[in-house]
Order: C-alpha cells, then sequence, then structure tokens
C-alpha cells in the first residue's frame, strides 16, 4: 500500500513536469501574446517597453525554467493580466468554485442515484423510459443555452432570481449569495445529475442480475436490505469512479456555466486568462487541476479497496 | 504667453447645479467591464481605463459637447509664445482619498514616471516631447518641451491619471509595473474612492465627499466583470446594469425594452478596410479607390450599423477637433466607375471572371476576426461587392490578437482587413498610423508630403493654421485611399431608464464627470 502511494507520487511528478512543459510551450505558440500589449492605440514602442519589463522578451525555454524555479520555491508568479499574484486569484476563485461545484455535486448525486436505482429496479417500464429520456436530453443540453433560458425565465422575465455574479456588489449576507447560487447551481448539477442516473441504473441492472442477489432474495431478506446493502454496494465501484472524474471536471471545468452566470470562479478565471493570453495564470491553474486529477485518481484508487475487498495495492 | 486658456468652469458648475436642481441623491450605478482591472493607469486595456476615470483625476478632460480640453485637477494652462512651455494652474484644496492635499509635486512626480525610460508606461509615446517638469509653487507646474506639440492638452486628458506621489515615492521601476501594494488600495482624486475588488466579479467605489468639483450624486459605482455580451445584455434586462454600450447587431434586442433607453453618441472611431499597400494591385491607388467605390458604404451603415454614425470620408472623425473637413463628399457607390478604374490600372476580366494582369489574379485574402459580427458582417458584403466588379476574395479568420500582431510588423502578414481605430480626440494621434516607417502603419503607406505635412501639424498650436494642414492632409489621403474608409460608428449606449444626467458623449470620457450621474 505504501509502495503503492509512493510510486503513484513519484509517477505524478514526473507527469506534471511533462504537462507543464507541454502547456507552457503551447501557450506560447499561440500567436498574439498577453492582450495587455495589444491595444491597438498603443505604440509599438511602447508595447515593446513593457514587453521587457514582463520579461516576454526572453527565449520561452529560459521563461519556462524560470517559472519552474518559482513554482518550486512555491510562488505560482504573477498575472500581468490583473496585476496580483496568480495564488491569490486562485485563492479567490477556488471557494466561489468549490461552493457552486459541490452544490451542483450534491444536487446531482442526491437526486440522480435514487432516481438511477428507482430506473433500474422498474426496468422498462414508463418510468424508466421517462428517466432514460430525460437523462438524454440533460446529457445533450447545451450549457450556454439552458444556462441563459433559465436566465431570461427567472432574471429577466419574472424577475425572482438574479441574472449573474455571486452576491449584489457591496452585499455580504449569505441570503443573497444563496439566490445568486440557484440557478448556476441548478444548471450545473441538472447537466451532471443525468450522468450520475445513466451510470446508476447501469451498474443497479448489473448488480441486481448477480448470483448473490438472488441468494440474498432466496434467503427471503427485506427487498430494500438487498437493494440497498447488497446490489447498491457494489453498484457503488463504477459511481465512485464517475465521481472521481467529475470532482476535478467540476473545480477546473465549469467554465461554460460560470461564464453564463458571470459566477467568479476557476473556470471564469481560466477562460479570462486563456483569452488574455495571462500566461502566469494559465500555468497556475493547469498546475492546480492536474494535481486535482492526479489526486482525484489516487483517492478513487483507494476508495475502491475499501469497496471491493477483491482490490489490494 | 501667446495665449491664455481660460477655463469657465464657473460657469459650466452654474449649469451643471441648475440641470441637477431636481435629481436625487443615492444609489449605485453599475456597468460591465470585460476583463479585471488593474486599477493602475500606468497599463492600458479599456476595462482598467475605465474604473481610473472614477477613480483618478487627470490635469485636463474633455468637455462633454465639444471633446475640448477643459481643467480637471489643472484650473488653467498657458503656453508660451515658441510653444515649447506649458504652465498649469492647479486648482486649491484638492484631496487625496487618504486626505493628504493634491499639489504640484504630484504632478511633476506623475509626469516624471510618463517620461522616465525606465518606467514602462503604456502611453509613454505620447508624451516623448516633455523635456523635464518643474514645480514652480505649490499649485503651479511647468512643463518644457523639447519641440511645440499642439496635441498636448488633449494627451494629458487622455488616461493620464495623475498619482500620488506620497503613496509611491521611492518605487524601483520593476516595482512600478505592478506595484500591488498600491493596487490593492488605489488612492485617487477622483469623484469616487475605492472600497472593494473581487477579482472576477466586480470592483465597487464609493462616493467621495471631498471631491473637489461638488459631491458625487451616487453612492457608489459598481464595475462588474462580465466578458459574455449576452450575459451583459441579460443583468441590463434584468435592472442589475444600468448602462451597457452595445454593438449595432444587439440593438434590436433592447429596442422595444421601456426601462431602456438606447442612444447613440459620436465617437472618436473609425471603421475601415485596412489595405497592405505593398501588395501587387492594392500598390496601385486606382485598385484601392476601386475597391472603395464598389463598396456601398451607405448600405453597410444602413445594415450593419444599424444606421448610427455616418459614412466615412478619411482618417479623421468629425469628433477630430479641426481636422475633419466636412466639404469632402464620401466617395460615390459607382461599381460600374470602379470598374472602368481597375480597367485603366490594367486589371481587367479574364476568362474565369476574375481580374488579372500580367497572369495574376486579383484574389484577395481577408483577414477577420469571427468574434466581430460587426466585422464578420463587412467581410461577407466586401466579398459579394467586389465580385461584382471581377475581384475575387477569400477569408483567413483568427482572434483579434493575433490579427494585431499580423497586420503590425516589418512586413505585414496580410492583404485586406477590416478593423477600427479609436484614438484621443487630437490628429496628430492618428499620425503614427501614417507616416511612412511606422510599426503602427499597417498599410506600409509611404507618402512624403503626408509625413510632412502629420510634422507640421503636431507643432502648430493656431486653430486656423491646424485647420488647414490637416483639411489638406484629408483630402490626400482621400484621394489615395490608403484604406478603404467606411464608418465613423456612433456609441451606442443603452442606458436604463432610471439614470439620469449621464454625460451625452462617449462612456469613457462621460466617467472623467461621474459626479454628475444621479439615479431617479
Amino acid at each position: 500500500m505504501t509502495r503503492f502511494v509512493v510510486r503513484r507520487f513519484v509517477e505524478a511528478l514526473v507527469l506534471l513536469l511533462v504537462i507543464t512543459a507541454f502547456t507552457f510551450a503551447l501557450i506560447h505558440a499561440a500567436p498574439g501574446g498577453p492582450s495587455i500589449l495589444l491595444d491597438p492605440s498603443m505604440a509599438p514602442e511602447d508595447a515593446q517597453r513593457l514587453r521587457q519589463a514582463y520579461g516576454l522578451d526572453q527565449p520561452v525555454p529560459i521563461q519556462y525554467m524560470r517559472w519552474l524555479g518559482r513554482l518550486s520555491m512555491g510562488d505560482l508568479g504573477f498575472s500581468i493580466g490583473v496585476g496580483r499574484p496568480v495564488a491569490e486569484l486562485i485563492g479567490n476563485a477556488l471557494p466561489a468554485t468549490l461552493l457552486l461545484s459541490g452544490t451542483a455535486l450534491l444536487i446531482a448525486l442526491a437526486f440522480g442515484i435514487p432516481v438511477g436505482i428507482v430506473a433500474a429496479l422498474k426496468r422498462d417500464t414508463w418510468l424508466d423510459k421517462l428517466v432514460t429520456s430525460l437523462s438524454f436530453f440533460g446529457l445533450s443540453m447545451p450549457v450556454f443555452w439552458y444556462g441563459l433560458i433559465l436566465i431570461i425565465l427567472f432574471a429577466v422575465n419574472l424577475r425572482v432570481l438574479p441574472a449573474g455574479g455571486m452576491n449584489t456588489p457591496g452585499s455580504e449576507s449569505w441570503v443573497d449569495t444563496l439566490a445568486h447560487l440557484v440557478l448556476p447551481a441548478f444548471t450545473l448539477g441538472t447537466v451532471n445529475m443525468a450522468q450520475v442516473v445513466r451510470y446508476t441504473r447501469s451498474a443497479m441492472l448489473g448488480a441486481v442480475k448477480q448470483d448473490y442477489v438472488r441468494t440474498a432474495r432466496a434467503k427471503g431478506l427485506r427487498p430494500s436490505g438487498i437493494v440497498l446493502k447488497h446490489a447498491f454496494r457494489n453498484a457503488l465501484i463504477p459511481i465512485v469512479t464517475l465521481v472521481g472524474l467529475l470532482v476535478p471536471r467540476l473545480v477546473g471545468g465549469a467554465a461554460i456555466t460560470e461564464s453564463v452566470f458571470s459566477w467568479p470562479g476557476l473556470g471564469r478565471l481560466a477562460v479570462a486568462a486563456a483569452s488574455r493570453h495571462d500566461y502566469a495564470t494559465i500555468m497556475g491553474i493547469t498546475v492546480m487541476v492536474s494535481v486535482l486529477v492526479i489526486v482525484c485518481n489516487l483517492v478513487a484508487d483507494l476508495v475502491y479497496s475499501a469497496l471491493d475487498p477483491r482490490v489490494t495495492y | 504667453m501667446k495665449k491664455l486658456h481660460r477655463i469657465a468652469l464657473a460657469l459650466l458648475l452654474a449649469v451643471v447645479s441648475i440641470g441637477h436642481s431636481q435629481s436625487t441623491r443615492g444609489g449605485t450605478f453599475s456597468l460591465p467591464i470585460n476583463d479585471d482591472p488593474q486599477m493602475w493607469p500606468l497599463v492600458g486595456g479599456l476595462y482598467n481605463i475605465l474604473v481610473n476615470k472614477a477613480l483618478y483625476s487627470t490635469l485636463l478632460r474633455y468637455d462633454p459637447e465639444t471633446l475640448e480640453p477643459v481643467g480637471d485637477l489643472a484650473e488653467s494652462y498657458s503656453v508660451s509664445d515658441d510653444g515649447l512651455t506649458y504652465t498649469f494652474k492647479l486648482r486649491d484644496g484638492v484631496t487625496w482619498h487618504d486626505g493628504h492635499p493634491f499639489d504640484a509635486a504630484d504632478v511633476a512626480f506623475t509626469i516624471g514616471l510618463w517620461i522616465d525610460p525606465e518606467v514602462p508606461y503604456y502611453l509613454a509615446s505620447n508624451f516623448r516631447l516633455i523635456e523635464s517638469v518643474e514645480v514652480v509653487d505649490r499649485l503651479t507646474v511647468e512643463v518644457k518641451l523639447s519641440a511645440p506639440q499642439a496635441s498636448l492638452p488633449v494627451l494629458l486628458g487622455y488616461n493620464a491619471n495623475i498619482l500620488p506621489q506620497h503613496l509611491l515615492e521611492g518605487l524601483s521601476p520593476a516595482e512600478l509595473t505592478n506595484p500591488t501594494s498600491f493596487t490593492r488600495n488605489p488612492v485617487g482624486t477622483g469623484p469616487f474612492k475605492f472600497a472593494e475588488y473581487q477579482p472576477g466579479s466586480h470592483v465597487r467605489l464609493v462616493r467621495y465627499d471631498d471631491y473637489f468639483d461638488g459631491v458625487p450624486y451616487l453612492d457608489a459605482i459598481v464595475f462588474r466583470i462580465v466578458p459574455d455580451a449576452n450575459a451583459q445584455l441579460a443583468l441590463l434586462q434584468s435592472g442589475e446594469l444600468a448602462l451597457v454600450v452595445i454593438e449595432p447587431f444587439q440593438v434590436g434586442s433592447v429596442a422595444n425594452n421601456p426601462s431602456i433607453a438606447v442612444r447613440s453618441v459620436p465617437a472618436v472611431r473609425t471603421e475601415f478596410v485596412t489595405l497592405n499597400n505593398t501588395v501587387p494591385g492594392l500598390d496601385d491607388p486606382r485598385v484601392r479607390t476601386a475597391l472603395a467605390m464598389a463598396l456601398d458604404r451607405a448600405q453597410l451603415l444602413r445594415t450593419v450599423f444599424a444606421d448610427r454614425g455616418s459614412v466615412a470620408t478619411g482618417p479623421f472623425p468629425p469628433t477630430m477637433i479641426g481636422a475633419y473637413d466636412s466639404s469632402i463628399e464620401p466617395l460615390p457607390y459607382d461599381p460600374e466607375a470602379a470598374s472602368r478604374l481597375l480597367d485603366e490600372a490594367g486589371w481587367t476580366v479574364g476568362p474565369d471572371g476574375v481580374r488579372q494582369k500580367d497572369g495574376q489574379r486579383l484574389d484577395l485574402e481577408i483577414l477577420y476576426d469571427p468574434a466581430s459580427p460587426t466585422r464578420t458582417q463587412v467581410s461577407l458584403i466586401a466579398q459579394q461587392q467586389w465580385a461584382a466588379v471581377g475581384v475575387a476574395s477569400h477569408f483567413d479568420t483568427t482572434e483579434y490578437g493575433t490579427i494585431l500582431t499580423r497586420v503590425r510588423q516589418e512586413v505585414p502578414a496580410y492583404e485586406v482587413n477590416p478593423n477600427y481605430l479609436v484614438t484621443a480626440p487630437d490628429p496628430d494621434g492618428i499620425a503614427n498610423y501614417y507616416v511612412s516607417g511606422s510599426l503602427a502603419n499597417m498599410m506600409k503607406y509611404s507618402n512624403p508630403e503626408v509625413d510632412r505635412l502629420f510634422n507640421e501639424g503636431a507643432a502648430v498650436t493656431d486653430p486656423e493654421e491646424r485647420a488647414r494642414i490637416y483639411h489638406a492632409l484629408h483630402a490626400i489621403i482621400q484621394e489615395e485611399q490608403p484604406n478603404i474608409y467606411l464608418v465613423y460608428p456612433d456609441e451606442i449606449q443603452a442606458l436604463s431608464a432610471q439614470t439620469e444626467h449621464f454625460p451625452v458623449t462617449g462612456y469613457r470620457d462621460a466617467l472623467a464627470w461621474a459626479h454628475l450621474i444621479s439615479k431617479r
């Protein structure tokens, strides 16, 4: 077990190095450069002076080594776009993202798992067919469209919920934040819920056909006990895999939902950084999300062994 | 002293206070910005500039009606006979947001930063002729130039915010690129002071009661960071934003909303199609003129620009003080005359219907940014209308930053590119884009007479003399069409009906008068 974790850790470091080198090369290969230097009303000479001040006139490998040097001391660098340290920007955006994705994940699991179980148990009934079609609808719906429809309905027409942002500027009340959370969390939650429903349903379908379920039934156990204690516990393994995949995606990848709802989270920070060619911020987020993906995968692997005694490391 | 510019501020204030007799105090005014502002005037970016307008002051700002520079921190200024010395009389009793008194030393300190080659200031070229700056007394500053620069007063009002010496003194040039110690709690002399910044969300500025030009009417101005155009409109329609500057294609979505007033204000902006004058075909003024005449610019104005603006005749928009010559008519839309010009230039219709000369087809590559609906439409219409006179074209699309890099280099990598220019309301600000050898000259246009006139115009302060020079330039450039001038578009403002006294001018310049805005 310890050897397994240590080996995975070393692998992770190598992987991280490859990812950052590749990303660094990629973003510098994109033509254009930081948008702060691309104001057409700025004289090219002045732009050149700013480029030097930011060290952007250096060759890319040197810039990468400098960046790596700072990273090894725990410094994620400085965003020339915002004029703040990258760690501070990520630190500001992370709670917003965790609040939104956490709520969305909660919605997805709290509704998705029971609905998935029921759909599997009532297989091929009208209820199952309804759930299946609805979840297909949820999976295929573009978030930017769905989010805008919700905004037009609830914020523009009914005016019961705010159209965007995380709070009314100047207000610090949590009720206000909650009101701002409803639409984006619902948007993100329903899309993920669709996925959870699909996974749970198929995993449960597999589990209820197993011999041990038949045995349990033959022994005369209560049906709810069979479903929850025997079938569901075994069905959990693919669901844990899914959650392991969803968590990093929810943290790093709620970009569209966050953009549509002007939610000041990491996804939007990443989009803004990419569009203004804010190299330090792009790299900072890359490092953070990479680490998160690696850690989540590791945790998912460890949870398997807790759930399934046959899995050992 | 050749001239003494006296600014009728008292009069202006009187007018303003009459106008405000019934308006209420209080309320928050919110507008969107596209990105996180640094709140640091030495770097650019519209999102940064807009916040700085309300937070800081400049020596001079623009009269909303005439765009003439009038007093802001300076009460008045005078120019020496040789045009080399400007003396600024500063307002008395101005204080920084931290209570520290403002004086001439702050002005000298800030101008010192602009002209320090070690400090990267994004508009340093505007002040390259400033040789030295001196504090004469507590409220008088003297600026010495190496050559006369008529545009100086206008440029002093153009994103040239005065900074507090007592908070920034002693910072190294490297620290001055991004002085986080200062920008976490920026201190200015503007009508609104810093209250809160949530990157990715908003900046909130609150009323500064000791503002030198009268207590602001609003309690707060909030700049919400909303890059998405659809999200901006939704926030306007839900009442969470009070002003959104919209694109022509968005007018329809707000036109019938009773709680939103749509108005157009003249902007210092020109939309044009840049031509690479070194490309075979485009190196001939007759071909360039033909391309302009084959393009129905009046129709573009009606359809693409929602009929808000006027057809362009050259590089100077009507807002450009003393440069625009209203007697110059736009080139007519005349495909037949265009065809004749192309024939004359030796580009005759070949067997495939496309014009050719010496075996080379006239097939132009139009480079545009598909993220801009306006310039996408211009490209599509140009392709169609040019095809009607036998000029073929095809598209290359990429993002704006890449376009700017490609067109602005020693050997530009493009042929045709719909683009735009926003500058200070002074024709000298255009010079850099037209004089030979300048990197900003994307056309690689070169005409010694144009170079000479721009140089001459830069130094002349007499309005009539200036007009003569710039009118001559206007005529030459119209004749040679280094670019195809399309439209001088208005800025289209969608304002919440609750807003009152938002100055009738472009929103950047209006925000320098943010203390006048009120909310019903």
